[in-house]
């Protein structure tokens, strides 16, 4: 892997598209947190210094006075837990990168960005600085959103009647193509849509991603322990 | 609540994200190569993230996005545009939640 200036640009140049669905929730957050009482300071400071649309939602949802500050706070670690696993899998994409460039570039880690650039690196892509283009390209369009939001107040607080809200479904739905490996893929994710699926029904939060991710991965590890056993007993063979 | 600690509360959020954000790569980078049967086991985190971000959305949440998924799903197979691939998707969720009763 290579960490260069182009691949910073590459990177903000091809998350483009992906900056105009962030940017029609930017506006809403913009508008909601108008709504719910925050100044324009605390508006942009939240996007520009948490900048992690899910997890401002939820807080928005609690901003009355007195805050619940730890309510908040441990809103805020519940919804953004599945960092934790996006982290883990960076770590042979930042091989020998220095900690400036890695620590940096995980302050840009959002959903989106990083599943673009997963999906670039497994195919073939060599510039660790994408995830650090896509996510500064993502983060000014949600700083910007959140802004214009907040100026404008009003009338475009419903983006799903415009299937704005399907701009991320569709999206991911893209981008889980690029991380088909093969056939052993098959059984893990039919775990994972499953057990997200059913935890999204039963366990309000955001929970789902993180216990589809973790039932799908354990189910690809068993099931690849089980395939290398039968390879090697049938090398002995 | 004073009106000054409203920054701290935001700062407070805005720590405990970034904490999530690198803990899970430090611990990574910290424990190094981890036994063959935890690689293989993380090696479907990526994926599997992914899919678990999305199952809700096409699977549970009605029959628009159902059939505007299963859409972007054959488009995806066809093009490599994501572009392409999203503006249909909206545009077929648009359409259908303001034109068809489902």
């Amino acid at each position: 892997m290579n960490f260069t200036f182009k691949g910073i640009i590459d990177g903000f140049v091809k998350a483009l598209p992906i900056a105009v669905g962030v940017a029609s929730y930017g506006l809403v957050f913009g508008v909601l947190s108008k709504q719910a009482g925050l100044s324009l300071f605390h508006s942009i400071l939240m996007s520009s210094s948490v900048f992690a649309g899910a997890s401002q939602f939820v807080v928005l949802e609690m901003w009355n006075f007195p805050l619940p500050i730890f309510t908040i706070w441990i809103a805020t670690l519940v919804v953004n837990l599945r960092h934790m696993l996006m982290g883990i899998s960076l770590r042979k994409h930042f091989t020998g990168l220095s900690k400036l460039k890695s620590y940096l570039s995980l302050f840009f880690l959002v959903d989106e960005n990083w599943a673009y650039s997963m999906t670039e690196w497994k195919n073939g892509g060599t510039n660790a600085a994408l995830l650090l283009g896509s996510g500064i390209c993502l983060f000014c369009s949600w700083v910007i959103s959140t802004l214009i939001g907040f100026i404008i107040g009003s009338g475009i607080s419903n983006p799903e009647k415009w299937g704005m809200d399907f701009a991320f479904t569709a999206i991911f739905i893209f981008l889980a193509k690029g991380m088909w490996s093969d056939k052993s893929d098959l059984f893990p994710w039919v775990v994972a849509a499953g057990v997200s699926v059913l935890t999204s029904k039963l366990i309000p939060g955001h929970w789902y991603i993180i216990f589809g991710a973790i039932a799908g991965s354990l189910t690809g590890g068993i099931l690849s322990s089980f395939t290398r056993s039968k390879e090697l007993n049938y090398g002995k063979n | 609540m004073e009106k000054i600690s409203i920054e701290w509360v935001i700062i407070g959020m805005a720590l405990i994200t970034y904490f999530t954000r690198v803990s899970g790569f430090w611990l990574a980078e910290k424990t190094g190569k981890l036994p063959e049967k935890v690689e293989n086991t993380l090696k479907y985190i990526p994926g599997t993230i992914i899919i678990s971000i999305i199952a809700p959305a096409v699977f549970a949440q009605g029959t628009i996005n159902a059939m505007a998924s299963f859409a972007c799903f054959l488009i995806s197979l066809k093009s490599d545009n994501i572009v392409i691939v999203m503006v249909t998707g909206v545009a077929i969720v648009a359409l259908m939640r303001n034109y068809i009763p489902l």
